[in-house]
Formats: structure tokens, sequence, C-alpha cells
């Protein structure tokens, strides 16, 4: 059942027409139900997984609460994010270290047979995993107090919306929601979530998924494609990826806001960004500010001089990479995005414009941040870290062979659809005049002039239809 | 916002802009949807045809065909019959078709209606790629309405969608629409003529009978599907299903390798090391999953055998019947 599926819309309305007839505890009651019942839709198996981990969370942050004894409050923090991080490792990992040790062991003459483990990656695991640590380092760290709801408790880590691709929640940003009554949303919250599921749902399915169609093919034989046309591949995957996810995150802040709640953005134009230091702070905004504040502030930050910085860095930079997979070509991703953030420190040119609009003047570094990003895009997608250097070659070299002009055209009429409509958004999001509420909005249903509005719904309906029909495509970071 | 939203004669004008947006895309598709194929419920017409002329010898079918184009054209059942083979005989043969295509229909549709005592399947290594147009190929058989229909796997939402293709062209041509560069090709290209089918399912022509004569754009076609040739483990695995499938009911299967010109086989990357490699793991699945085998190409097939690269034209098809028919007398009873 995935936001692009029919089933998830009539599951979305059922659910937000019986919640609004509910008391608020039984609001709860009933979403806790509804997330469990989603999630058991993928996979009932690892249903009693989600439960056993929410127990354990629950258990483990009344206890830290309950005692003042730094020893035994250190004991609980460390045992619980241990017990995360195993459960995390045995699922998303085992198999990894696994083929990596044989392959050692093979490299340096020693001949090992591979453990046949067919572990299955439980879905959502890494994000509710990380939630649940935040939870408990939070309440270690006495910034929150420990949820005594065990109802509320079970909604933070599996409200639906957000399981099984985030943003993944802060304790403070989602705890209290739940716990206070909710109001109804008027017919302007409505509306604007509506926009949201709409054109988050065009994201996914008109723009990334056509998008996908060509990167696909282009990724699939790089051998015989020219250096161009694997450098479209790459704007096609660029384009998809962004799409894909954040066009998610838009539908998640969607349905969440009909169900009476506000989830944070995770993504702010982030393909505007004149630096990777911009570039992180407005994609996956979640997920960065999450290894930020558990990984890199506790590692030691900018705090303890030049190289340490640059080490942790590499290091937050490559343990994010890693958080996506097992395996090289996200380490490599990781590791590429640290050391060019790195760079940027060492060259003090850092520009951030998260917060103005985009210029003119500004477009040269908007590019060269870009292309860095695309690099780092050829080894996220390659299938492995050899196609990957072959892909950065050809492109490089401009190597001959095919060119799929089709993603040319393609690539010219969906990434200017996201291209103006990020440079909108972010034009209204630093407008300092705005409203919070208004700033969130998207353009269109800010300052709606129906007869646009209309036209340009239209339009996306008509999109939908087109692009729509068969197997919904899921979404890219559902296997993270 | 808020004003705005409550502002009368808002939600009126609204209403009629996006009326007016949905009116002039359905009103540009229907304008365009001329010069298109008209979509049916198979991926192609001669999905439709081999329905209807299945149907007509479901009850006493002695000889079912199965492969792509290429037996099509080379195995005609009418002709088997002439010689003193099976006397009830269809060809099912599916344009363009990989493995999986075949065993998908066969298994969920074709068995389900008919239980020939004997199945005919003819291959050449092109069953045998995973290629763009092989997957769009199965993706498109998948996604049909027939299929889902014929298969029993028509849910809620495909009548849903079925009911909107009904309605709208834009919905009906929707695979047209989303490739702009390919929907200008479409609406310039010449109308396509329907194949000339025989009442046994027999291709009767592919448009003429001398390989000098042969389209570029189809030579174009098959080198667009055979490069980067490696023989896919998926369609080798469809093949020992389908083959599990069919000796599991008790039906007596010839499996025959077709012949193809040696222009076709260097289309490959790696031109006769790929054919070697495709001939021996389509015969050891044939071998191991219980049927008979004929490997067509044992004996030369020169070019003026051939209408294209990989189909025989009547004198070649003409020369294959008996070697087909031979084996088919050979075929040992069922268990």
């Amino acid at each position: 059942m995935t936001f692009n599926s029919l089933p998830y819309v009539a599951f979305l309305a059922v659910v937000t027409g019986a919640v609004w007839r509910l008391r608020h505890r039984d609001q709860n009651r009933a979403l806790l139900a509804a997330s469990y019942l989603f999630y058991g839709a993928w996979d009932w198996r690892f249903l009693a997984l989600l439960v056993g981990s929410t127990v354990i969370g629950y258990t483990a942050g009344i206890a830290l609460e309950g005692t003042d004894d730094p020893a035994r409050r250190r004991a609980i923090v460390v045992s619980r994010v241990a017990l995360n991080l195993a459960i995390l490792g045995v699922f998303k990992y085992a198999n990894f270290f696994l083929s990596s040790a044989v392959a050692g062991l093979d490299a340096v003459g020693l001949s090992a047979s591979e453990p046949s483990l067919r572990i299955i990656l439980p879905i959502a695991i890494s994000y509710y995993t990380f939630e649940e640590i935040s939870y408990t380092v939070d309440i270690y760290r006495r910034d929150i107090e420990a949820c005594r709801d065990p109802v509320a408790y079970g909604l933070f880590v599996a409200f639906f919306p957000k399981l099984v691709a985030g943003p993944i929640l802060r304790p403070h940003e989602l705890l209290p929601q739940i716990e206070r009554p909710r109001l109804r949303p008027d017919g302007d919250r409505v509306l604007s979530a509506l926009g949201l599921l709409l054109w988050g749902l065009v994201k996914k399915v008109v723009i990334a998924d056509t998008l996908a169609q060509m990167a696909n093919q282009i990724y699939a034989r790089p051998g015989s494609q020219s250096g161009l046309g694997l450098a479209l591949g790459t704007l096609c995957f660029a384009g998809q990826i962004y799409g894909d996810f954040s066009g998610y995150s838009d539908m998640a802040r969607g349905a969440a806001r009909l169900l009476g709640f506000e989830l944070p953005l995770n993504f702010r134009q982030p393909y505007l960004s004149s630096s990777l230091t911009a570039f992180w702070r407005t994609w996956h905004i979640s997920l960065s500010s999450w290894l930020r504040d558990y990984l890199y502030i506790p590692l030691g930050g900018n705090r303890r001089g030049l190289s340490r910085t640059m080490v942790n860095l590499l290091t937050v930079m490559v343990l994010g990479g890693l958080w996506h997979g097992a395996g090289w070509t996200f380490l490599i991703w990781g590791a590429i995005h640290g050391v060019a953030l790195g760079a940027e420190r060492l060259s003090g040119r850092a520009v951030d414009n998260t917060d103005a609009v985009a210029r003119w003047r500004d477009l040269p570094r908007i590019l060269a941040t870009f292309t860095v990003v695309c690099l780092a895009w050829v080894f996220f997608r390659a299938p492995n870290a050899g196609a990957a250097w072959t892909i950065v070659v050809r492109i490089v070299t401009l190597a001959p062979g095919d060119t799929m002009w089709t993603a040319a055209v393609m690539l010219a009429l969906l990434g200017s659809v996201l291209v103006v409509t990020d440079v909108v958004q972010r034009r209204i999001q630093v407008d300092p005049t705005e409203p919070e509420e208004a700033r969130l909005g998207p353009a269109l249903l800010r300052r709606p002039r129906p007869v646009l509005t209309g036209w340009l719904v239209g339009a996306a309906l008509a999109a939908l239809v087109v692009t729509s029909g068969g197997q919904p495509v899921p979404f890219i970071y559902f296997q993270f | 916002m808020r004003a705005a939203a409550r502002r009368p004669g808002w939600w009126g004008r609204f209403g009629v802009s996006l009326l007016a947006s949905l009116l002039v895309a359905e009103g540009a598709a229907r304008a365009v949807a001329p010069h298109l194929e008209p979509p049916g419920e198979w991926p192609r017409a001669d999905y439709a045809a081999h329905e209807k002329g299945l149907a007509l010898r479901a009850a006493d079918l002695d000889l079912l065909v199965l492969g792509s184009s290429v037996v099509g054209r080379d195995i005609s059942p009418a002709r088997l019959r002439e010689l003193g083979g099976p006397a009830v005989g269809y060809n099912y043969w599916l344009a363009g078709s990989p493995m999986r295509s075949i065993d998908l229909l066969t298994t969920d549709v074709l068995l389900e209606r008919v239980s020939p005592p004997v199945v005919l399947l003819g291959l050449t290594m092109r069953e045998f790629t995973d290629g763009p147009s092989s997957r769009d190929h199965l993706d498109a058989l998948r996604q049909s309405p027939g299929f889902l229909d014929a298969s029993g796997r028509m849910g809620w939402i495909d009548r849903l969608d079925a009911g909107l293709q009904g309605a709208s062209a834009l919905a009906r041509h929707r695979t047209d629409f989303r490739d702009p560069v390919q929907l200008v090709h479409n609406i310039q290209a010449e109308p396509l003529v329907p194949e000339r089918l025989g009442a046994d399912g027999y291709l009767l022509d592919r448009g003429g009978d001398d390989l000098a004569d042969e389209p570029a754009a189809h030579v174009a076609q098959e080198q667009a599907v055979m490069a980067g040739y490696e023989v896919n483990p998926d369609d080798v695995e469809a093949l020992r299903h389908l083959l599990g499938e069919l000796t599991g009911r008790g039906i007596r299967v010839l499996v025959v390798n077709l012949p193809v010109t040696e222009r076709f086989v260097a289309m490959a990357d790696d031109g006769r090391a790929d054919y070697a490699a495709y001939l021996r793991q389509v015969r050891s699945s044939a071998e191991e999953g219980g049927a008979a085998w004929l490997d067509a190409m044992d004996r030369p097939w020169p070019d003026h055998l051939f209408a294209d690269v990989n189909h025989l034209n009547d004198q070649g098809a003409a020369e294959l019947q008996p070697l087909v028919l031979d084996a088919l007398l050979r075929l040992p009873p069922t268990g």
C-alpha cells in the first residue's frame, strides 16, 4: 500500500473520516491501530519487531527517568542504543559485512565460503530506529520527559504518514501533537493538505517515475552509452530521486495535516543551494539534522580544531551514506560529500543561501554545487563501485556511444517544472512579510487565484491520467 | 488565502477552469488519437486475433504452437496437417515476446482454456534477452485488460482504469503521450497494416519474401533488441517453468530451435559465442524438462530461404515443415 496507489487513497480517506468522529484519546488509539494495519499490509512478520522495539523503548524511557544515578542512567541509554543499533545491524548490514569479509579473505589468498544468510530488510526500520534513539538520548540529556502513555509512544514510533520513509521526527516535534487534543482542520487546512498530496503525487508519478524510466534504461547499459548520454541519465536520476523523495515527504505532510498533525519540512529546494553546506541544510533535513545533533556534535563538531572537524565531517557523512544501505557505493557517496564539505570548510567559501531567494549571480555556485551532487549521485545509483567509476570516466572523457535524446526532451520538460516551482517556493519561504503558516504552504495555494489554480490542478490531473496505470512504482527511500 | 477562498464565486471559477483544462487536454488527445494505433484490450492486434482463432479450435485441439513471430511465420499447423500431422492445430505466436511472456500467457491463460496433447515450442535466441523491449513487452502484457481479465486478475482498480480508458482518449492513449518524441514519430508514421493470419494462426507473410527487401526499420529493431546480448537467466527459468507446467499436465512437448540467418546471430555482442550459450542452456533445459528437442539449425539455411534476418519465407517454411513433422511423429506417447 504505497502512497501512490488507490488503496492508500481509500485507506487515508477512511482513516481521516473515522478519526474525526472520535474523542482525542480514541483518536490516538485508532491512529495507532491504523498505523499497525498500514505497516502490516507490507509484511505482518515484521510488525512484531516494530511492536517489540516500541515496548522496549517505552520501558527504557520510563526507567531512565525513574533514576538519578548517573551510572545507571548511562547503562540504560547505552544498552538501549546498542540494542537499537544491533537490530539495525543484523537486518541491514549482516550480509554486507559477511560478504565484505569473505571478499577480503579471498583477496589475501584465503578461501572462505560465504554463509548464505537470507535476511530481509524490514521496511521502515532505519527510520523508526533513529527516532527511538533520539527519544532515549533526549530523555538522558533531560531535554524531554518520558512519555507515560504507551499509546502515545506507540503512535510516535509508528504514525503511518511518516513511518516508512520519514521525515525522521524528534520526540519534541511529534509527541506534544499526539498528547494534546488536535483541532479539526478547517477548510483552508484541508485544501492545503490536499494541495500537498496532489503536488507530491505529481512529483512522484509524473516527474520521478518518468525520469526513472530514462535513468534506468541509460544505467542498464553504461558501456554502450556516450558520455553525454550518461550525463543525461545522471541528471534524470537527480530529478528522479528529488521528485520521488520530496514527493513522498509532501504527501506525508499532506496526510498528517488531514489528521490534524503538522510535520516539518524535509526538503527546501536543495538543488538551488550555492554550497554543499547549504545543500545539507535543505536535503533530507530530518536525517542531516539528526546526524548533526546525535553524531557530529557529540563527536566534537567543529569545536576541536580544523583537523578534528574534517575527520568528524567525513565520519558523519560516511555513516550517513551507510544509513542508506549496506554497500560500497553508498559509502563512497557519503565520502564524496564528506570530502567536499571538508574542502568547503577549508576554503572558507561555504556560502549558505538557504534563506535567500535564488539570484542570477548565484548561478555559477549553484551549478558547481549541483555538479558535485550529481557526481556523487552516480555512485548512489550505479549497481556497484566499478560501474560507477566507468560512468564517471565516460562522462568526463565525453566517450562516444549511444545518446538517448528522449531523455534530454523529458529532462527539459519535467526538470523545468521542478526548477520553476522550487524558485517560486524559495521566494515565498524567505519572504519575511508572510506568516509562518503561509510560508510552509505551496505557492499555488497561498494566493489562490481561482482560474490559475483550476488550470494548474487540471493540468496535474491530466498528467496523472497519462502517467498512471499499471503497478505503482515503489518510492526509492522505502528500501532504506 | 482565507479571504480569497471565501470570496463569492471562487469555487465556481475554480471549477469552470478545472473543467476547461481537462476538456482541453481530452480534446487535444481526441484530435491526435486518429493518427495513432488504436489500443485494444491486448497489447497488440494479433493477440485479439489469436483469441478468436483459438476459441474456434479449443474443443479438439491436437497441437498448440507457441513462440514469437518467428514461429508464427515458420510453422504452419495447416501445412503440417496436409503432410499427415495433427488434425487440429493452432499457432498462438506472440510478436516480439520474451520467454517470460510466453510462459506467463500460456500458464495463466491458455492452459486454463485448452488441453492439447502436444505443444510445440519454437524458439530463437531473441526470446532470451532482457533488453528494454523485452521488459516493455512483458509489462504491456501483464497490465493489459485482456490479460488481466483472461487470467482472472482484474481487480477493482483495473476495472476502474478500464472504465477510464473507455471514456477518455487521454487515458486510452496514455502510453503514446508519455513519450513526446515517440508521439511525434507515431503521428507521422504510416498506419500499421494488420498482419495477415491464417485460420490456424499462421503468419501468412512478413511483407516481403526476399532478404534483400527487408525493411531497414526491422533490421534496426532487431539490432536494438540484440545489443548487449546475454542469455537472460529469468527467461531460461521461464522456459523451465513452462516445461514443468506442460509435462506436469501430461502434455508432450517438442522444443524446436528455429533457423535464423548468420547476420542475425552476428547482431549479438559476441555473435556465435552468445548463440552457443543460448543453445546450450535451452537444450539442457528442454532435455531436463522432459521435452523432445529438435535443432533445426543442424543443417544449413541459406539466405534465400529467409524473408528477413530471422523469419523464413514461403520456401524456407516449406522446407522446415517436414523436419518438424518428423520430430512430432517421433514424440514418445504419454506415460
